[in-house]
C-alpha cells in the first residue's frame, strides 16, 4: 500500500488482513483507486484526511468488504490464516517434544484421547514416524477445528511482527494485562501449587533457588507489562503509550537475555524415581529448550520495539502532516 | 421487519441484473469508479462490494479481460468486454427481456 493518507492505509491495511494473500495487491490497488477518485471528485486533487475518512466509513467495515470478495468461503479464513500455521506449528513442536522425552524416559504419555507413546520399551522408527505423522494429523485436525470457529466468529488473529501495526483494542489491551497479572500472581504465590512435579503423593518444586535473585526483575517487567497495557487500554494509541511500550519491551529483551545465558531456572529435581536414571539428561535438554525459548523471545520483544519506534515515528509524522 | 424483507427482495431481483448491466456497461472500456457512476446514473445504484466482486467474477469467468494502466495520475485496473462476454450478454439480454414482459404481463392482469 502506498497511499500517502494514513487514514486510507490503515483502512486498507485493515481490508488486507481479511482477503486471501493471492488476491490482496489487486483487491487494495483497485480500493485504493476508488477512494481516490472519489475523494478527488469530491474534494478536489489534494483531498484531506477528513474526506478521505467519510469515504472509508462509507465503504462500510473492511471486514465486510473484504468478505464481500469471498474471503468467507474459506474454512480457515486469511484473518487467522497465519496464525493458525503458527499456532499449529507450536503445537506440533511441542506435541513431538513431549513424544521424544516419552521415548526418552520410557513413560506413557497421554495427549486428550491419544496415547503418544508406544508400549515397547523403546519404539522402532517406523513406529516412531506412524507416531509422528499420527501426531501431525491429530494437531492440524484440532487446531483446523478451533480456527474455522474463530473465522466464523469474524475473528482477527495477528501473528507477532507480521503485520506492521501495533494498535489493539482495548478488550485485547486488557486482555493481555490480565494474562500478565495472572503470571505475577503465580510466580509470587502459587509456586508450591503451579511448578511443581508429583510423584507418590509427595510435590517437588521444578523451579531452583537460581530463580530466586532473579523473582524481583520478572515480577518487576510484568509489573511494567500491565502498567503499559492498561494504559494502551485506557489512552488507546498515543505517542506516549508507544514510547512507553517500547521501554518495557527492551527491558523485557534485555531481561531475557540475561535468563537465556544464566543457569537454568527450571530443572526436575534429584529423587524422583521415574527420572532417575535420565534425570541429568532430561534436566540438559530442559535447560537447552527454556534458553532457546528464552532467545527467540528476546528477539521477538526486541523487533517488537522496533517495530513500535517506527510506529512512533509514523504517528509523528501524521501529526504533523495534518496540523 | 417488513420494510427489511422488502429491501432483502430488491436486493436478490438486483443480484443477477447487476451482472448484466456491468457486462453491458464494459462495451467500451471502462474502470470500477467510473461504472460505479455511470450505474448510478441510470439509477442502479450499487456498492462498491458489490461491484468489484462482480468484476473479478466475471473476469474469472472470461466475460471480461482486465488491464492496469500506469500512465494515469494514479494505477487504474481498465475492464473490458471479452467475445465470449458479448455472446453472454446477447443471451441474457433476451432472457431479461422475456422474463421483463412475461411479470409484465402478470403484474397487469386483472386478478
Amino acid at each position: 500500500v502506498n497511499t500517502k493518507s494514513p487514514v486510507l492505509r490503515d483502512w486498507l491495511e485493515e481490508v488486507a488482513v481479511h482477503l486471501p494473500r493471492r488476491e490482496r495487491r489487486d483487491v487494495l490497488l483497485e480500493l485504493e483507486s476508488h477512494v481516490l477518485d472519489r475523494a478527488e471528485e469530491t474534494a478536489g486533487p489534494d483531498p484531506d484526511e477528513a474526506t478521505i475518512r467519510a469515504i472509508v466509513e462509507s465503504l462500510g467495515e473492511p471486514a465486510r468488504i473484504a468478505s464481500s470478495y469471498g474471503g468467507d468461503r474459506y474454512l480457515v479464513g486469511p484473518g487467522v490464516y497465519r496464525a493458525f500455521v503458527l499456532y499449529t506449528a507450536i503445537l506440533y513442536v511441542v506435541h513431538m517434544m513431549m513424544i521424544l522425552i516419552g521415548v526418552a524416559t520410557g513413560a506413557r504419555i497421554h495427549l486428550f484421547p491419544a496415547r503418544i507413546t508406544s508400549d515397547a520399551a523403546f519404539p522402532t522408527w517406523f513406529e516412531l514416524f506412524g507416531v509422528a505423522v499420527h501426531a501431525a494429523l491429530f494437531d492440524i485436525g484440532l487446531m483446523v477445528v478451533i480456527f474455522a470457529l474463530a473465522t466464523r466468529a469474524g475473528t482477527v488473529l495477528r501473528t507477532p511482527n507480521l503485520v506492521f501495526r501495533v494498535r489493539r483494542s482495548p478488550r485485547a489491551a486488557l486482555s493481555r494485562a490480565l494474562l500478565a497479572g495472572l503470571v505475577i500472581v503465580a510466580l509470587l504465590f502459587l509456586r508450591d501449587l503451579v511448578f511443581v512435579v508429583a510423584e507418590e503423593g509427595r510435590v517437588h518444586s521444578i523451579l531452583t533457588p537460581a530463580l530466586t535473585p532473579r523473582l524481583p526483575w520478572l515480577v518487576a517487567y510484568l509489573v511494567l507489562t500491565v502498567a503499559k497495557e492498561i494504559a494502551y487500554a485506557v489512552r488507546g494509541e498515543t505517542r506516549l503509550t508507544l514510547l512507553l511500550d517500547a521501554i518495557v519491551l527492551a527491558a523485557g529483551a534485555a531481561l531475557l537475555a540475561v535468563l537465556a545465558v544464566g543457569p537454568p531456572l527450571v530443572a526436575f529435581p534429584e529423587g524422583l524415581k521415574s527420572l532417575a536414571p535420565l534425570q541429568p539428561r532430561v534436566n540438559t535438554l530442559l535447560l537447552r529448550v527454556t534458553q532457546l525459548l528464552f532467545i527467540a523471545a528476546a528477539v521477538t520483544l526486541a523487533a517488537g520495539m522496533v517495530k513500535r519506534l517506527f510506529r512512533l515515528r509514523q504517528v509523528a509524522g501524521s501529526r504533523l502532516s495534518s496540523s | 421487519m417488513k420494510g427489511d424483507e422488502d429491501a432483502r427482495i430488491e436486493v436478490e431481483i438486483k443480484r443477477g441484473l447487476l451482472q448484466l448491466a456491468v457486462l453491458s456497461m464494459s462495451r467500451e472500456r471502462t474502470y470500477g469508479y467510473r461504472l460505479c457512476r455511470a450505474l448510478a446514473e441510470c439509477g442502479l445504484e450499487i456498492e462498491e462490494g458489490t461491484l468489484y466482486p462482480i468484476l473479478r467474477r466475471l473476469e474469472s469467468r472470461g466475460l471480461l479481460e482486465s488491464l492496469w494502466e500506469l500512465g494515469e495520475s494514479r494505477p487504474r485496473k481498465y475492464y473490458r468486454i471479452t467475445d465470449e462476454g458479448r455472446r453472454t450478454l446477447a443471451a441474457l439480454s433476451d432472457s431479461w427481456r422475456r422474463i421483463r414482459e412475461a411479470v409484465d404481463d402478470v403484474l397487469e392482469r386483472e386478478p
